[in-house]
């Protein structure tokens, strides 16, 4: 007999956990805060979910609650639709590919690819929203979106670890 | 049995991945071709989560307001005497002010000048942002139940802001005037030149078209033109920063980003705007969530000055 593996002790609830929490996070990236130019460079909360789930639990953050979410987020920000459910699934693909250098690893090594992944997907961002508006878009709101995006990911990562054990130990 | 469910796991899997991809990239498709679907769905969606947004734009409200008040009081105490001093001059320009609109009116009734009373304002509060580096917009936790309507103006306390872009049952986006896709006519008060304020995402729009460049300087108060008849003239949209190669900048009057309150003016015209993009304005469903300020003297601020005049004593 094979050992139980931990997917079968969680719950139903606890494995809706990194979803839930991913859509709540994209509900929360828009509320406004009344910081000057805070709209403009938001943190893109959804790719640290992406990235960390990915790494730590992918089962727990399917392709198909990726496109859902992405979804979500363009039409809750009236940005191009259909990009955010296509970058968040190539980041997917891109994570899942170097999983295996990250399971593991101390933090620091974890968030150093998460700046490597930002980069990736902030060019990509750049360059389609340049091509599907036909003109190239001032590369310093995204630039500053990335540095603030790579910098929120510590703080991020330890709430989602703090709520799934939360949830884990309840549920 | 695993050596089968293994692959076939994989391959369904790799399917799955597939049409996503593909999903999203006729999505992208649909959305660079401006399908109505597309729009109603980010209206039903923005509808659908306007509750949650709205309890959720509360404790971020609490919250800058409680930095705000700390900063008040620090400024509040250098600033009284100041204060003091504008307000003893500022009730002279009131009496003023107060003289010339009753004479504005006899002289408007001798002309049988037509009064502006055909705008009427709607006040909403900003329950969303547009939360990236595309767009510059903010979501309105008013809709066409409300009376919005695709075109109207949205101005705060302070001048314009942008216009409505889309609308929802309950609520509505308005697109701001530093947005890219943002194009609003405008003209530099006093010398009446006209121009067109078009947005680049940037925090300060730029002035094309204007004819006459060298009378342009710094400080020129820039306000709306009432070309094409989307907006009422006249409302301050702000002040010309700067000039630099040819590009004229324009600061807005109001703080973009700290806007909370607002009001989306509906001024009964069409404009330029096919008419199926902008409806012909229904009068609002009187004592509905008593947020509409009915039909008032035309220009933005003119109703405050008349009522608060009415309250003080008249010299």
């Amino acid at each position: 007999m094979k050992a139980i593996t931990v997917d079968r002790i969680d719950g139903f609830g606890v494995r809706l956990v990194p979803v839930l929490l991913t859509l709540l996070v994209v509900v929360v990236s828009i509320v406004p805060l009344g910081i000057p130019g805070y709209a403009a460079v938001t943190p893109v909360f959804t790719l640290m979910a992406v990235y960390h789930w990915t790494i730590y639990r992918p089962e727990l953050m399917p392709p198909v609650a990726l496109f859902a979410i992405g979804l979500l987020q363009d039409l809750l920000t009236s940005g191009p639709i259909g990009l955010s459910p296509l970058l968040l699934l190539v980041i997917r693909a891109l994570v899942m590919s170097q999983r295996r250098f990250f399971v593991g690893k101390l933090f620091p090594f974890v968030w150093w690819g998460f700046a490597a992944t930002v980069v990736a997907a902030s060019l990509m961002l750049w360059v389609a929203a340049g091509a599907l508006s036909g003109r190239l878009l001032d590369p310093r709101s995204f630039a500053f979106q990335a540095v603030l995006t790579v910098a929120c990911y510590p703080a991020a990562s330890w709430v989602f670890v703090r709520v799934y054990r939360f949830m884990l130990a309840r549920g | 049995m695993s050596q089968f469910v293994v692959p076939l796991k994989t391959l369904a899997h790799r399917f799955t991945y597939s049409v996503l991809i593909v999903a999203s990239l006729t999505i992208i498709m649909l959305g660079k071709a401006d399908v109505l679907v597309i729009e109603r769905t980010r209206a039903a969606v923005a509808d659908a989560f306007a509750p949650a947004l709205e309890a959720l734009s509360q404790p971020a409200s609490v919250v800058t307001a409680a930095i705000d008040r700390v900063h008040d009081v620090i400024a509040q105490y250098n600033e009284s005497g100041r204060l003091r001093e504008e307000n003893d001059r500022l009730r002279q320009w009131q009496a003023v002010a107060h003289r010339l609109e009753i004479e504005n009116a006899e002289l408007r009734g001798l002309l049988n000048f037509p009064s502006d009373s055909s705008a009427w304002y709607i006040t909403g509060r900003v329950i969303g942002t547009a939360g990236g580096a595309f767009k510059r917009s903010v979501l309105v936790n008013r809709g066409a139940n409300d009376g919005v309507a695709k075109g109207q103006a949205a101005a705060s306390g302070v001048g314009l802001i942008g216009r409505v872009a889309e609308v929802g049952a309950r609520t509505s986006r308005v697109l701001l005037l530093t947005d890219r896709n943002s194009l609003i006519p405008v003209e530099l008060e006093g010398s009446h030149e006209k121009a067109i304020l078009s947005g680049d995402n940037s925090d300060r729009p730029q002035l094309l078209y204007l004819p006459a460049k060298e009378t342009v300087a710094p400080g020129d108060r820039v306000v709306t033109s009432g070309d094409g008849g989307i907006f009422p003239p006249g409302i301050l949209v702000g002040t010309v920063a700067s000039i630099d190669g040819g590009l004229y900048r324009v600061q807005p009057a109001s703080e973009l980003s700290r806007v909370e309150l607002l009001r989306l003016v509906d001024y009964g015209l069409s404009g330029v705007l096919p008419p199926t993009a902008v409806p012909l304005p229904k009068a609002p469903p009187v004592g509905r969530r008593g947020a509409k300020a009915a039909a008032d003297p035309g220009v933005a601020g003119a109703a405050q000055s008349s009522s608060a005049a009415e309250t003080t004593a008249h010299p």
